[in-house]
């Protein structure tokens, strides 16, 4: 079963000429890469990316599933990161975390129905002095509070974001 | 040299050994699980934590390279308690059902654990590892997750010396997993079968695919069980069994094999020197005629997956001699059956190979005819030393008996296929004598022995200089055949076999280090000296079955029965 | 509350962050031009003499690493800024970054020219990609204006850098793991010697150094040593940057000169425990000892080593009210380290996850004493065995909240209704 359209494969292959050039930006065009086909690598994805790269599946497996900004599930447009590292946890990153997937009606880890939002717990994101924090996609979201989050959930499902 | 302390011994070591070779040359074992002596240093594993005077934190000796002065305790109450805590933590998922363990008895991990009085007493919730199911995909390999301790060692083995990759790992901290990428079954994956991961294995998580109970059916039934036996294996059988590495017992093997109850017990090294006229004459043709050069042995199963996967375009470079296991199974089910009066149905043909993928190769659609295999069933050095094991046979005290007529004879030649190199300097034995007609002074083709990855030599034969390289290991082999690929090799005839050191480091002999491989190489040479044969073409068996049966080399009988065609397994790589 | 001592923060939200001319109009560049005037090795003899020590957490005296790498002979030698900044409780370098990217490029030429490196990365966390840009438009500007890249202000000295991006692994901070992450295989920490300095990115000798730590630099070969010993703490000189969260009326990232007192943090700069009295604070970040309300008057000093033989360099400081569970803290912070662990040692791999059950089992009524016992010994053990400093260090908010809330424990277990 083929998914990948064939300008998403020619994105992959442009993308793996970058890596052939520059080694050490594997990470930033597997991330790129990413983005491309459902914020996820499937195995078709890594099928394809192997041949571009010249990187054996079986290491890129290795290396996609050590790092957390890589899934292999299918993700939605929109990855809501909820930090749950200490300095948002002791400031109310549980209730944030609870309206978010009480708003969306999924379990963390679950994509919304539309495909929209995936919803995911991460370790520190690094704002700890505005917590609790998430990020949605690249977007960072600090001192929340359910109601504001709940505020730019909405704003994200009407398109407003 | 320095000077280190170990429980109170000084002893003085190079200055770049470890901690490790220093407590050696003290004398002192210190457990280790995730090092090996073949590979690069891991220190993952940290049971041969150690307590240096001065130094904040445990030292892993595989590791920690020696200083002058250095202090050394190896039995200190602080490692007593890190290496129970160790044994705990990875205890707390290993499967403990050691009774059923194909390694119980040689685990490291059960050995270590003894060694270190481990009571089995885990203080923290137990939870195996993987879902309780082995895979038992491959026809070569067995993997049980629920053994495996995370050291690493297979993965090492799979990628960095073989470059193959079929072992991945998943996800990271406690849920790393190793193992093929998306949790694929090992016969779904590029494994070449080579079984060095089972090599690598201190615990039960990699075993050799047992097929032993195959065997005592056939040896119940009415139906005559007709064995052949692999160079390599005379070598590294009395080791299977307790002996020293490099002990030869090809007598005594037979003779434990008919105590088994095999009807026939045949010698492969017949079949080796077959593959020499065969694929001798092969390259003289090409040589000749200029096509298709370098020309490249196929006698290494695992080599041949290796390439047809990853070298496709090479494929026309391949001989296309069957190996002799496949040779020899063609000779047992037409030319033996015919004289026998049998029909090929009624003979189980079995194969004794220190190798794993050989399991592979004879279920190979082209290694048979009519409906039925030319191997029925194949069985490595391990599986038959437990055989020999089960069976209550004192294999020290066993007398010597020749191998069944008529193929029981085989040269030299065909013994020193067992190791790397070995087919090379047969075939260059008798090539020289067909092409110049004179005996040839010095047989012993010392420059392509030996363990150096890629090996190469010039020979002159005749008013031709023949260029050859040999290389062993998959990692070794890739190094030559880029430029094969590419059409820039500057080589005649290549030897490429699967496993670093040849057949002697199979996937299914006995586990093996350098220090063993290295005495394992010295018999096979020793054993080819002391024989009165040591050309393939001088083998009167072989006169007899071109005479009899096949006409002559590379005839059309030959190419029935003895080469094969080979399949592009690209697809599975990506 | 008390005035900072802005030398790492001077620019930030003073100038446009990524504009040369900016940068150079407050003195920027100036480092670069004095380290380019001198002999390599006396840019070194200045750091030396500045006693500058690493801010990542480790404190080790930052000319010594770079001595040692410019004594290396080799064809090729790398700088690395580690800005992994992955530690919780610590986004000061994500302020640096955003705020004055130049002085810390400015900061990366010096030292490749002071150890003989014309090549660096800068290994930004994944979690900050709105710095890459930032970062990257920076970068363009310096070379530019010929403060990067070919033949720096026509000195000879050539000094290019890379972004490389992480991928959302704590312990790619880590600076043997972050190196294999370059590499580009998983984040798995190297066990030393040899180190980086020695042997490093792709086997040659490689100077890392955190972004604070390098963003003082420029400001030291601009200034002076003697300058900068005048500031902070006699063992520790220079100013810290801390990162003030958790239950606080004023949060943020302050600069103070070393040596500022935990109390002063508190309950000044930081105005005060907000939502309750004050129960602990976790110091240095997520892998900080966690100490009682009675231990606050304490110097923070980079060389004075910390409750549990800990420093806590990064400069974290989480505090935390009384309407929280100390074990829940625990929990939470062991959590983190099963999460992030990368797998590659026994005791850190299992041990993580072991604590973690250990605690989730105390916590929920159903412990018994022995397991207290049992999780110390655990919790020493990977100290004492663990590969890199994310196992060594993993256990020191654990054994640390042991001692310093006993009673919390032992009420639980003795509150249970289980048979001990």
């Amino acid at each position: 079963m083929k998914t990948l359209s064939s300008e998403t494969i020619q994105e992959i292959q442009s993308l793996a000429a970058i890596y052939k050039e520059s080694k050490e930006r594997l990470m930033e065009v597997l991330l790129e890469m990413q983005s491309l086909t459902n914020n996820s690598f499937s195995r078709e994805t890594i099928e394809v990316v192997s041949n571009f790269t010249g990187i054996p599946e079986s290491k890129l497996y290795d290396y996609i599933t050590f790092y957390s900004r890589f899934s292999t599930e299918n993700r939605g447009k929109y990855i809501i990161r909820m930090c749950k590292s200490a300095p948002c946890h002791i400031c109310g990153a549980r209730d944030v975390a609870q309206a978010i997937c009480d708003f969306l009606e999924v379990e963390p880890g679950d994509t919304t129905d539309d495909g929209l939002f995936t919803v995911e717990f991460c370790e520190c994101i690094g704002l700890c002095e505005s917590s609790p924090s998430v990020m949605i996609n690249d977007k960072t979201y600090s001192n929340l509070t359910p109601d504001k989050i709940r505020e730019i959930l909405s704003q994200y499902q009407q398109g407003v974001v | 040299m320095v000077t280190v302390t170990i429980d109170g011994q000084t002893v003085e070591v190079e200055a770049n050994a470890t901690l490790l070779d220093a407590a050696m040359a003290a004398g002192i074992k210190i457990p280790t699980l995730c090092y090996h002596p073949d590979q690069k240093v891991k220190a993952n594993c940290r049971i041969c934590v150690v307590e240096v005077e001065g130094l904040r934190v445990l030292a892993p000796a595989c590791s920690t390279p020696v200083s002058d002065g250095m202090v050394v305790k190896t039995t200190s109450k602080r490692v007593r308690r890190a290496r129970k805590n160790i044994l705990e933590l990875i205890f707390a998922h290993h499967s403990k059902d050691c009774l059923q363990c194909d390694k119980n008895g040689t685990c490291e991990l059960q050995a270590i654990a003894q060694d270190l009085q481990f009571d089995y007493n885990v203080r923290y919730p137990v939870e195996i590892k993987g879902n309780g199911e082995k895979d038992f995909s491959s026809p070569s390999i067995t993997r049980d997750v629920s053994k495996c301790i995370d050291c690493n060692r297979c993965f090492s083995v799979c990628n960095d010396v073989q470059t193959v990759c079929a072992l991945s790992r998943s996800k990271r901290g406690y849920q790393t997993l190793v193992g093929p990428a998306f949790g694929k079954q090992l016969a779904e994956t590029v494994c070449i079968n080579c079984g060095q991961c089972v090599q690598a294995c201190p615990v039960g998580a990699l075993t050799v695919h047992d097929d032993r109970d195959v065997i005592w059916e056939m040896l119940d039934s009415p139906k005559e069980v007709v064995a052949q036996v692999a160079p390599a294996v005379r070598i590294t059988l009395a080791e299977a069994l307790g002996e020293d590495p490099g002990v030869v017992s090809t007598g005594r093997l037979v003779t434990a094999m008919k105590r088994l109850g095999f009807d026939r017990v045949f010698d492969t090294d017949f079949s080796a020197d077959l593959t020499i006229m065969e694929e001798g004459t092969e390259l003289l043709g090409r040589l000749e005629s200029q096509e298709v050069l370098p020309m490249i042995t196929s006698c290494s199963p695992g080599w041949i997956k290796f390439c047809e996967a990853f070298y496709p375009e090479c494929l026309p470079n391949l001989s296309s001699c069957k190996s002799p296991q496949g040779m020899f199974g063609a000779v047992i089910k037409t030319y033996y059956a015919e004289k026998a009066g049998k029909r090929p149905q009624d003979i189980c043909s079995v194969s004794i190979m220190p190798c794993t993928a050989k399991k592979f190769e004879a279920k190979r659609p082209e290694l048979g005819r009519d409906g039925y295999q030319d191997i029925d069933a194949v069985l490595t050095v391990q599986e038959l030393a437990k055989m020999i094991r089960y069976a209550g046979i004192d294999f020290t005290k066993l007398p010597e008996s020749n191998f069944d007529a008529p193929f029981g004879t085989g040269s030299g030649a065909g013994e020193i296929f067992g190791a790397t190199g070995g087919v090379m300097e047969a075939a260059l034995r008798t090539v020289y004598e067909i092409v110049t007609k004179e005996t040839l002074e010095n047989i012993n083709f010392k420059a392509v022995r030996g363990f150096e990855g890629v090996k190469e030599a010039e020979v002159k034969i005749g008013d031709t200089i023949v260029k050859v390289a040999v290389a062993h290991g998959l990692g070794n082999a890739r190094k030559i055949m880029e430029d094969v690929k590419t059409g820039k090799s500057p080589y005649h005839f290549i030897e490429i076999m699967a496993c670093p050191g040849g057949c002697i480091g199979g996937g299914g002999n006995p586990i093996k280090d350098w220090r063993k491989m290295a005495k394992r190489m010295d018999a096979v040479y020793a054993t080819d000296q002391n024989l009165p044969i040591r050309k393939s073409h001088e083998n009167p068996i072989i006169h007899m079955v071109y005479r009899e049966f096949f006409g002559k080399p590379n005839s059309h009988k030959c190419h029935e029965l003895l080469h094969t065609v080979y399949t592009d397994r690209s697809d599975i790589v990506k | 509350m008390m005035e900072e001592t802005r030398i790492l923060l001077r620019n930030v939200g003073n100038m446009d962050p990524v504009s040369v001319e900016d940068f150079r109009a407050n003195g920027g560049f100036q480092g670069l031009e004095n380290a380019l005037s001198m002999p390599a090795q006396e840019v070194i003899d200045v750091i030396i003499a500045s006693g500058l020590l690493g801010r990542g957490g480790a404190g080790f005296p930052v000319g010594l690493k770079w001595r040692t790498v410019r004594d290396m002979l080799a064809k090729q030698k790398f700088i690395i800024c580690n800005a992994d900044e992955g530690e919780p409780a610590t986004n000061k370098d994500r302020i640096l970054m955003r705020g004055d990217p130049l002085s810390l490029i400015e900061s990366m030429v010096i030292a490749g020219y002071a150890v003989g490196a014309s090549q660096g990365f800068i290994y930004l966390r994944a979690e900050y990609p709105y710095l890459f840009p930032v970062l990257r438009q920076a970068m363009e500007n310096a070379r530019q204006a010929g403060y990067l890249g070919k033949n720096i202000l026509g000195s000879g000295v050539d000094f290019e850098i890379a972004l490389v991006s992480g991928g959302g692994a704590y312990v790619c901070g880590e600076e043997t793991a972050l190196i294999e992450s370059i590499e580009g295989k998983r984040g798995e920490s190297r066990f030393r010697p040899p180190y980086p300095g020695v042997c490093g990115l792709y086997d040659c000798p490689t100077v890392i150094n955190n972004v604070e730590t390098l963003a003082n630099i420029s400001v030291i070969l601009k200034e002076g040593a003697q300058w900068f010993r005048s500031i902070g703490a006699e063992d520790s000189p220079g100013t810290k940057l801390f990162t003030l969260c958790g239950n606080l009326n004023r949060r943020g990232i302050f600069e103070f000169p070393m040596g500022i007192s935990l109390r002063d943090l508190i309950y000044d700069v930081g105005d005060g425990v907000c939502g309750g009295e004050l129960l602990a604070v976790q110091l240095g970040g997520g892998s900080g000892p966690i100490i009682s309300a009675s231990q606050i008057d304490i110097a923070m000093e980079l060389d004075r080593i910390g409750p549990h033989g800990v420093s806590w360099g990064a400069g974290g400081v989480m505090v935390i009210n009384d309407s929280h569970d100390i074990l829940d803290i625990v929990e939470n912070t062991l959590e983190f380290f099963a999460d992030e662990s990368c797998g590659k040692c026994t005791p850190c791999r299992e041990g993580t996850i072991q604590l973690l059950r250990l605690i989730r089992k105390i916590k929920s009524g159903v412990g018994r004493m022995c397991d207290l016992e049992n999780l110390e010994e655990l919790a020493e053990v990977m100290m004492d065995t663990s590969l890199c400093g994310l196992g060594q260090m993993s256990p020191v908010p654990l054994l640390s909240a042991l001692k310093n809330f006993n009673e919390e424990f032992i009420s639980i277990l003795e509150g249970g209704d289980v048979l001990w």
